[in-house]
């Protein structure tokens, strides 16, 4: 499968290329979240993804922490249902 | 339980023998969570056990997994509950840290479940415009760390805008230059 790159510039104005793995969406909550890698591989061959929210600034959306617990919670239960399907 | 295939040992001790090795697993910030039990148990970060430790944590783990999966239906079920477990043919670790500093979330995923994930993302234009609910929606989330490059000039102008009020002038000149780049390119 194709790699899809998006660039994402952190609020240091740093730039850096992530490869996208998925874009997710929380309909109850109404939340999107945005899951990439930065290719980087463990021994047994997974890949750390990380998970960041989208959130709205200024018409445009921007990606922010997940703080809480919970949040962080429902986002791993909703991947566990994608790859459950 | 009279239908266990082993009768030197009692169900109750294998649930009180699986329960233990999911309790030291947790204490020692092994796993955070185990909802799935064919997952991947290798720590993503340095484990605050020793290494002999966590290969003997790693085949207590191991055993558990397999004394479920391989349990006939109805204890299985029964071992679920009583461990509050749930097994999944996905392999999908789930264990978050915060990395430092960033306080970003991350997981470990196995290669196939990344191609699924793709598989099912929503289409990448679903950010490139603002529903109108969203909006509305009340931020929370005031330091957030990074932009994603959808609208990259609107995101450097308001960024560059941030750095010139902050005072941050080494930052807004880097700003600048890149929004300069940024327009060029539309030339």
């Amino acid at each position: 499968m194709e790699k899809e790159m998006v660039r994402i510039i952190d609020q240091k104005g740093i730039e850096k290329t992530v490869e996208l793995i998925s874009i997710i969406e929380d309909k109850d909550e109404n939340n999107k979240y945005l899951v990439y890698s930065k290719d980087e591989k463990q021994k047994n061959g997974n890949l750390i993804i990380y998970v960041s929210k989208a959130v709205v600034r200024e018409n445009s959306y921007v990606l922010a922490n997940i703080e809480s617990d919970e949040e962080w919670r429902n986002i791993k239960r909703i991947l566990s249902e994608i790859v459950s399907r | 339980m009279n239908n266990y295939s082993n009768p030197l040992v009692t169900y109750d001790e294998i649930v009180e023998a699986l329960t233990a090795i999911i309790n030291y697993s947790k204490a020692n910030g092994y796993i955070e969570e185990y909802g799935f039990l064919n997952a991947k148990y290798d720590s993503i970060n340095t484990s605050p056990l020793q290494k002999e430790q966590e290969e003997a944590l790693l085949q207590a783990l191991q055993s558990l997994e397999k004394t479920i999966i391989e349990a006939n239906k109805g204890i299985r079920k029964q071992l679920e509950q009583a461990l509050e477990v749930i097994t999944s043919e996905n392999i999908f670790k789930i264990k978050s840290l915060y990395e430092q500093n960033q306080e970003l979330r991350k997981l470990s995923s196995n290669p196939d479940l990344v191609i699924k994930l793709k598989e099912m993302s929503l289409p990448l234009e679903v950010l490139n415009k603002v529903e109108k609910n969203d909006q509305t929606k009340k931020e929370t989330l005031v330091d957030d760390l990074s932009k994603i490059d959808i609208s990259k000039i609107q995101l450097i102008k308001t960024a560059l805008e941030k750095a010139r009020k902050s005072g941050n002038e080494e930052l807004a000149n880097t700003l600048e230059k890149q929004l300069l780049k940024e327009l060029e390119k539309l030339d």
